[in-house]
């Protein structure tokens, strides 16, 4: 998930709803759109531009992307420009679409009272997939294995937050 | 000063020495607790082979090829670092139902942790141009130099292991590795167990398919190597144990870290070879040729990352008319071995340990 604490994060001015959803649901259809989604960052007086972004789609850079692709060539990706009218600046970030999973999560699993996710429990039988994302009621949680965390954090890569998931013990 | 310049001078300034730091904090940990940390360590590791024996009897696991351990950063991040042990069989890697563990190398987190807690203190200094999470980002930069000490913390134990017959304690494919480094990537062989019975020639063939790796971190016993041409190898490392290694010729070879243990050596010759961190102790060595060898305590010079050798062992060894002429061996311990008729002239011993030495007679001339 997007580490919080980078308080000057380039943030993109809103999205709707709507337009999200057909963002996310021309990655579903076969042949993907391939133009390049454009956003506009908002102004501020300095801009960090992190690795990953989570708003108002999965964003991740170039570097971050290569990482991805080590471990899943086949990674649904689209290219996003954000650009910042202030100062006449473009960046150039990838929308991703990891492959959305179902029936990952155990009966162990902690909910907060409004759905919400509130502790993680992985099945103990399931597929075994290094970057997958989790569609939840309320949230999609992007779920990487072991050793794409460990290469993530090898390659100094800024913006994600990597939290610990547990899986059952026993099936 | 725009916040790029602070970042980049506290990099220089408060970092650079701090990692200085951090290195001599290391060494001075597992040289003071080098006794609790290596006992704590065994104690893991009888209970992890236990472990293994028992997931064999159950026939769980077959013979292993590989223990290896890789520090792992996502629990560097959660404040320990637990270093995942694994026991795999001969396809490494690749198999997917090993036996796992943790070692938990607490003293290293400990000293990273002081290290970030120093760098704390200077942050007021920055106005806040240093955030949280480049702090992070720094204690998870100290994690390759870490793992270096912890190479060789595991290598220093590893020498306990040779003496264990492992190989009667669970099932052990021929070639046993113990590894430590990266998970799923780079990791170096601290301990190796080699049951193979291979001639010289099968071992030159390898040697030569190689590419002059297959030497490297190896384990030979039981070979006549005598009168052999062994010139301008790479041996470090590698553990060589009742062989005849009379009138070898050694001469420019990589022999870092090497282990002899009860070989013949009568005038083998290791004429400028890099000698670090080899132990000797107990060889007969008799009129052997150390012309020219470097092999001096601590770290070489221009190379400041990570820990610095031990000093060679000539403990107990015979060395009745070597010649040492033009060795640097500073911090060589020679204590109790036999030194009658040996030539120093050039040699630098400074600081080297001659305790119940025979026939110190040549010495007073260099080192009066």
């Amino acid at each position: 998930m997007a580490d919080l604490r980078w308080i000057h994060r380039a943030e993109t001015e809103p999205v709707g709803e709507l337009q999200r959803r057909v963002w996310s649901q021309a990655f579903q259809d076969s042949n993907i759109d391939l133009r390049a989604i454009s956003l506009n960052v908002r102004g501020g007086v300095h801009v960090d531009y992190t690795d990953y972004m989570e708003h108002p789609i999965p964003l991740v850079s170039d570097r971050l992307l290569e990482v991805l692709t080590l471990y899943q060539p086949r990674l649904k990706r689209r290219a996003a420009v954000l650009t910042d009218r202030e100062r006449m600046t473009q960046e150039i970030y990838w929308a991703i679409h990891p492959p959305e999973l179902a029936n990952v999560l155990s009966p162990h699993t902690k909910r907060r009272i409004d759905g919400s996710l509130e502790q993680i429990v992985l099945r103990r039988e399931m597929v075994e997939v290094p970057l997958f994302q989790l569609v939840d009621l309320r949230e999609t949680v992007m779920i990487v294995n072991l050793a794409l965390a460990e290469s993530i954090l090898r390659r100094d890569i800024t913006g994600v937050r990597l939290v610990k998931l547990e899986q059952e013990l026993t099936a | 000063m725009n916040r790029k310049d602070s970042l980049k001078h506290f990099y220089a300034d408060q970092v650079e020495p701090e990692r200085v730091r951090l290195m001599e904090d290391l060494r001075r940990t597992l040289e003071s607790r080098s006794t609790e940390l290596t006992a704590e360590y065994m104690e893991h590791f009888r209970e992890f082979i236990k472990e293994v024996a028992l997931a064999q009897e159950v026939r769980t696991k077959e013979k292993i090829a590989y223990i290896q351990y890789s520090i792992l950063r996502t629990e560097v991040l959660g404040g320990a670092m637990n270093v995942l042990v694994e026991a795999c069989d001969s396809s490494w890697l690749l198999d997917r139902r090993p036996v796992r563990a943790f070692y938990s190398a607490q003293w290293a987190y400990e000293c990273v942790e002081r290290m970030i807690e120093r760098l704390k203190q200077t942050l007021a200094s920055y106005q806040g141009a240093v955030t949280a999470v480049e702090l992070e980002g720094i204690r998870l930069q100290q994690v390759p130099l870490v793992n270096r000490y912890l190479v060789y913390f595991i290598r220093r134990c590893g020498y306990l292991l040779e003496d264990m017959e492992l190989h009667l304690q669970m099932k052990l494919e021929h070639n046993f590795e113990v590894r430590v480094g990266e998970y799923l990537d780079a990791s170096e062989c601290v301990f190796r167990l080699d049951q193979r019975e291979r001639s010289i020639e099968e071992i030159g063939e390898e040697l030569e398919e190689s590419n002059g790796i297959a030497v490297m971190y190896a384990y030979f016993q039981g070979l006549s190597m005598s009168e052999m041409e062994c010139s301008d190898l790479d041996f470090r490392f590698s553990r060589f144990e009742n062989i005849d290694l009379k009138l070898t010729d050694f001469q420019r070879c990589m022999l870092v870290g090497t282990r002899w243990r009860n070989c013949e050596m009568e005038g083998v010759n290791f004429s400028n070879s890099l000698i670090y961190g080899a132990d000797f102790s107990g060889c007969s060595l008799q009129g052997a040729v150390f012309r020219g060898v470097v092999g001096d305590i601590g770290r070489p010079e221009g190379l400041v990352q990570g820990p610095g050798y031990d000093a060679v062992n000539f403990k107990n060894s015979n060395l009745k008319g070597a010649d040492f002429r033009g060795a640097d061996l500073r911090g060589a311990n020679f204590s109790g071995a036999n030194l009658v008729d040996t030539l120093w002239s050039n040699a630098n011993i400074e600081g080297a340990i001659f305790d119940n030495v025979e026939g110190r007679t040549g010495l007073s001339n260099t080192f009066a």
